[in-house]
């Protein structure tokens, strides 16, 4: 019919037919990984600084003030205390603390008043045993969000860290590790187990073989 | 070329007879009420292009009708390659007329669904994007878990690591293919940087204490991080190399989860100053602290900021976690869905978060104005922290 194919013209006219190659893109080039990341920092031979990896300002943990035991670790005016080194090489030890897990209130950090003697047993040995370090693992039930709960851990082990430095043991000897929600002692979704959950574990921490 | 023609002039044919088109049986959406769904019709698709087309325009703001209601119009086919004509029925115009090569069937319908988006509602489309999250891949009461890359829409999953540790908080920068994220393979928490084309990782943030929750700055030169080797967990920001470290703030409390406004100039976060969880904001280059006004809800965390500079959309908790945006400079805080780690897309109108349903969590995308949410498709077990990465 005369009628239609002057409309098809029309349309041809009026629509332009644009090959658009928009998948020119490729699936992302995504390599599996090797077995281990770049290896860079896993000096585990000694006591002493860590090797600062690539890309990482050097200054890392390496204060060349610092050895153990010789010089306290300056207290900042609010009360914290800076990061000691990772005791990279040390032989762990959980089980001797096992009973002096300190537990805590929901969202808090605070070591309450029941609680402070288990850090006074775990300061008495640290004295009477002044080659051996001590790591705070801090721990949340699953209640905040994921990232707030990894800085509450660790805002709850630094609290033990604290007291104990209050205590007389030096900085230097106590490092922390928070694992926020993902390390929980029990699962279960009632108050019972989060109350379980809500913890600090202490890591008794033995010199490396020389 | 003959079959398209005919198509073409069919549709022509539709388009200028004289059959009157009762505006009031539209439900016309105008311009600038992003509340309301633009009702559209699609016709002529088969299969998983049909299928993406419909996820992808309901994801981005459209409701599909059928084509007496609608007030756009998307009809094409999918023998081979995919094509599409997109028409305004309501201005009786033709808006384009496209066809699509390479890559996948379900990457030309993701392309055409953005040409429509972009079309009609003038924004970037997302349908083409890809996000990285956090998959749990084993059972067990220790969580580990493994970074993927997906398509925005959850298919196509690529495992990205193979360390079985824990590792949380990714971040990526997919312009530069760069990514962030927390890993316990050496047993404490550092951040490593991965470069997604090349595979190789390196150890970005490993200082003494805890090294988590890396932002990428949007220009890709800076990163902000939580590190309490201080003393307690602080807001630094580096250069994207490592170097330049710059504390910015020196609470006793916990400071957590930073992004970037799109600017680059401000980050915020959260804090527990004051022993009270609020947003906070600081000037990126250091300066006081300043409290984001969240008004109408309690205990805001895991910020996110839209990439048009205008919202923030955050974790709230509050009995459940919810969604809850508020304007970038503070105020009035609105819920919107229950659920946590929320992420913009490009379109600063979807976000992508994690909800929990069928005994896991699972990632959701979410419409702000109109409240819609519409689940990812999942093959993983749980999924959480998404980066759509802006």
């Amino acid at each position: 019919m005369k009628t239609v194919k002057t409309l098809r013209f029309l349309v041809l006219a009026v629509l332009l037919i644009t090959v658009v190659s928009g998948c020119k893109r490729r699936n992302p080039a995504i390599t599996p990984l090797p077995g281990r990341p770049v290896a860079v920092g896993m000096d585990r031979t000694g006591p002493g600084p860590v090797n600062p990896g690539i890309g990482v300002n050097p200054g890392l943990g390496a204060n060349p003030d610092e050895g153990l035991g010789t010089r306290a670790i300056p207290q900042n005016p609010d009360g914290t205390i800076p990061q000691s080194d990772r005791p990279d090489g040390w032989i762990p030890n959980r089980e001797r603390f096992a009973s002096q897990t300190v537990y805590y209130d929901y969202d808090r950090s605070n070591i309450k008043a029941g609680e402070a003697s288990k850090v006074d047993a775990v300061a008495e040995y640290l004295k009477s045993e002044p080659n051996n370090r001590i790591e705070i693992e801090g721990h949340c039930d699953e209640r905040g969000t994921e990232e707030y709960n990894r800085a509450l851990g660790e805002r709850r082990a630094l609290a033990v860290r604290e007291l104990l430095v209050s205590k007389g043991i030096p900085a230097e000897r106590i490092s922390t590790v928070s694992f926020g929600e993902n390390k929980p002692a029990v699962e279960g979704q009632d108050e019972s187990s989060w109350a379980k959950n809500r913890r600090a574990e202490f890591i008794l921490l033995t010199p490396p073989q020389q | 070329m003959r079959i398209l023609k005919n198509l073409l002039a069919a549709a022509a044919v539709a388009m200028f007879s004289s059959h009157a088109l009762a505006q009031e049986e539209i439900d016309i959406v105008k311009a600038g009420d992003p509340s309301k769904l633009v009702p559209l019709s699609i016709s002529g698709y088969s299969g998983e292009v049909s299928s993406a087309l419909r996820f992808d325009l309901e994801v981005m703001g459209f409701r599909v009708v059928a084509a007496e209601e609608a007030q756009y119009e998307l009809r094409g086919k999918n023998a081979g390659n995919v094509e599409g004509t997109l028409t305004d029925r309501v201005a009786k115009k033709a808006m384009f007329a496209k066809a699509y090569t390479g890559g996948s069937a379900r990457t030309q319908a993701h392309a055409l669904a953005d040409d429509v988006a972009e079309a009609i509602l003038k924004t970037p489309g997302i349908a083409k994007s890809k996000i990285i999250f956090k998959g749990q891949t084993r059972g067990g009461k220790t969580q580990t878990a493994e970074i993927f890359m997906s398509d925005y829409d959850g298919r196509n999953p690529v495992q990205l690591t193979k360390d079985n540790v824990i590792v949380a908080a990714p971040d990526w920068d997919p312009e530069r293919r760069l990514l962030f994220y927390t890993s316990y393979k050496s047993g404490y928490p550092d951040i490593y940087s991965h470069n997604i084309a090349s595979g190789e990782r390196k150890v970005f943030a490993r200082y003494p204490g805890l090294n988590t929750s890396a932002a990428i700055s949007p220009d890709g030169t800076k990163v902000a991080m939580i590190l309490s080797k201080g003393g307690s967990p602080d807001l630094y920001v580096s250069n994207v190399d490592g170097t330049g470290l710059r504390q910015l703030t020196k609470t006793r409390e916990d400071e957590a989860s930073p992004c970037w406004s799109p600017d680059g100039r401000t980050i915020c976060f959260s804090s527990r100053m004051n022993e009270r969880l609020s947003l906070y904001t600081v000037s990126a280059g250091g300066g006081e602290m300043r409290r984001l006004l969240t008004e109408g809800v309690t205990r805001p965390s895991e910020p996110d900021w839209s990439p048009d500079g205008k919202q923030i959309v955050f974790t709230s908790q509050m009995g459940s976690f919810q969604i809850c945006v508020v304007p970038a400079g503070g105020g009035v805080a609105t819920p919107l869905t229950e659920g946590e780690d929320p992420t913009w897309g490009a379109n600063s109108r979807t976000v992508l978060f994690t909800r929990q349903a069928r005994g896991r969590t699972i990632l959701s995308l979410l419409d702000v104005p109109s409240k819609r949410v519409k689940d990812t498709a999942q093959s993983l077990g749980s999924c959480s922290q998404p980066s759509w990465g802006n």
